[in-house]
């Protein structure tokens, strides 16, 4: 059928609406970008818009030489790829025995698991816990709680679940052990589950403030969100470093903002197949 | 296969020792970083000083519970996190709802597909970036102030004016959560039989009529679930966001149940008293959890585990 005149009105105006609301999204995010490679002058006079004034890239040169910024990125680094690793290992380790239904004792396991979605010790008890446990001021400590997530665990148990069972019974019939065939058969059936799980936890420790703020206050051991919050917070932080160049605080505000962005633009692409396959698949199920 | 589960509970676990193993990791680490601090919360029952430790602080049986429901600032704690919760909820619920509808309309495949990704993208920053990001948008020089000078208004400092600092949180909120917030509504919107568009164009429904007599029946029954969900989340304002972007000059509006516990059991190392707070916080949660998803259950026999 030929559009009517209406239609193409309404199709105009939500094209129009549609990339204002994409431009929303977007232009605060462009804005610090340009801020990040203007020159002081400019920053100063809060002239700049969406695109830099006066070209340069010292700012950068200034974040990485005279603050913790490259630190707090290995951290950072080394708790995402460690944590999603693992989490990935564990999550889909128990995620698999929890996927056959002739368990024995898998619905208490599932009450077990479950419960702790909807109710936990809250802040206090878990700081006094790794404070005993001696991970203050470990990287651990922003690992190791978060290595189960049980949310996730439950959308890898759906998966295998939904595996056809004859594979694992003509392996069963093979002499093949449980454990060789979650190793073998099953793990490499499911990388599409496993690579939703991976970016989402991934993307979690990546973005982790709040417990690094709890835990660390070693300045070796600083993450990158909680120098981003440090210093957007300590708007004089800047003169305690000594230095010929004298950086605004608002661009290596900027410099940090984008630094921390980075990575996730870079695996945005790669991510965005997998997350809305996954979120469906996880949303409200019957 | 039946069989063998006849022969009882030990057959089995000796035969699948190896299941066990698999499960073993995770059951460890959800003993240790779950249940633990779940019994923890006895503190709240007791007196605790760091150096008497767990076992060597005396009970006190509820006379933290009584000082915290006599504090006049807990109620301001409640108060704010439940009233931001809710102006969070009335602003941002709808407007994925109404997003997404707005994407379904659109017919260039390709266009759709950029808006989605961009839309989607905030959802992946952290607080501290969105934080980040905000704070030189709204700074006293930023381009938002520019504009409000422009129109010839008073420059506001966002951050620090308790006036406007919860609008900030909601829309701050808005602009993280609502792209992603589609995701849901857009699979609802596929399940929609096109036929129906079509023979109510025959009719000679416009558009507007179409959302409202095929599009939103068609996908009521997500908006239901996802609000009755939601409801759950009825005192949770969002901790993160708002520890990072608040300060002292905003706490009348928006220190809420867990800033306030953070700074009584971190900050002024009154623990059992914290811990009491919060143990007030989990219960109430848990409540709401329980009674949303039988809502959930009810209205739609669907639920989220």
């Amino acid at each position: 059928m030929k559009p009517s005149l209406g239609e193409r009105v309404f199709s105009v105006f939500n094209s129009i609406l549609l990339t204002l609301i994409g431009l929303s999204t977007l232009l605060p995010f462009i804005h610090v970008v340009a801020k990040s490679f203007s020159s002081d002058v400019y920053v100063i006079s809060g002239q700049v818009g969406i695109w830099p004034l006066g070209f340069n890239i010292e700012a950068y040169k200034f974040a990485f030489k005279n603050t913790p910024i490259l630190i707090a990125f290995k951290n950072t680094a080394f708790v995402t790829f460690v944590g999603t690793c693992l989490a990935l290992i564990i999550s889909s380790a128990a995620a698999y025995s929890l996927s056959l239904p002739n368990l024995y004792g898998r619905k208490l396991l599932m009450y077990f698991f479950v419960f702790t979605m909807f109710f936990n010790g809250g802040l206090i008890p878990s700081f006094l816990l790794m404070r005993s446990l001696g991970l203050m001021n470990n990287l651990w400590s922003l690992i190791l709680p978060h290595l189960l997530v049980v949310y996730n665990m439950i959308l890898i148990k759906n998966y295998f679940e939904g595996l056809p069972d004859s594979i694992r019974e003509s392996a069963m019939i093979d002499g093949a052990s449980n454990i060789t065939i979650y190793s073998r058969i099953i793990m490499p059936m499911s990388k599409p589950i496993l690579a939703t799980i991976a970016v989402f936890s991934a993307v979690g420790f990546w973005n982790s403030y709040f417990n690094a703020m709890l835990y660390l206050s070693d300045p070796k051991k600083i993450t990158l969100q909680l120098f981003l919050v440090n210093l957007v917070r300590q708007a004089d932080l800047m003169d305690s470093i000594n230095s010929e160049i004298i950086v605004p605080p608002d661009t290596v505000r900027a410099v940090s903002v984008v630094i921390g962005t980075v990575p996730i633009l870079l695996v945005y692409p790669l991510m965005q197949e997998h997350f809305v396959k996954g979120i469906t698949m996880g949303s409200v199920k019957g | 296969m039946s069989k063998k589960r006849n022969r009882g509970g030990l057959y089995y676990v000796i035969h699948n020792w190896d299941l066990y193993i698999l499960l073993l990791p995770g059951i460890l680490l959800t003993i240790l970083f779950k249940y633990v601090p779940i019994y923890g919360i006895i503190i709240a029952f007791k007196d605790f000083k760091i150096f008497d430790g767990f076992w060597g602080s005396p009970w006190v049986g509820l006379k933290h519970f009584n000082r915290v429901f006599s504090d006049s600032y807990f109620y301001l704690v409640l108060w704010n996190s439940f009233i931001i919760s809710v102006y969070k909820l009335v602003w941002i619920f709808p407007m994925p709802i109404i997003l997404s509808i707005l994407l379904n309309e659109v017919r260039n495949i390709y266009f759709k597909r950029t808006i989605q990704t961009v839309v989607y993208l905030p959802h992946f920053l952290s607080w501290a970036v969105v934080y980040g990001i905000f704070y030189a948008l709204l700074s006293n020089d930023g381009p938002f102030n520019d504009i409000l000078a422009m129109l010839g208004m008073k420059r506001i400092p966002f951050f620090v004016t308790p006036r406007v600092f919860r609008g900030v949180l909601v829309a701050t909120d808005a602009w993280k959560s609502v792209g992603w917030g589609t995701i849901i509504y857009l699979a609802a919107l596929t399940s929609i039989d096109p036929e129906l568009y079509d023979s109510s164009k025959i009719d000679g429904a416009n558009k507007f009529q179409q959302v409202i007599y095929i599009t939103l029946p068609g996908i009521m029954s997500t908006v239901i679930v996802m609000l009755v969900l939601r409801l759950s989340s009825l005192l949770n304002a969002g901790f993160e966001q708002i520890f990072i972007m608040y300060n002292p000059t905003v706490y009348n509006v928006a220190d809420v149940i867990d800033t306030y516990v953070y700074r009584t059991g971190l900050g002024r190392q009154e623990f059992s008293y914290a811990s009491a707070v919060g143990l007030f916080n989990s219960v109430v949660s848990f409540i709401l959890i329980i009674l949303s998803n039988a809502l959930a259950r009810r209205y739609s026999g669907r639920s989220i585990w």
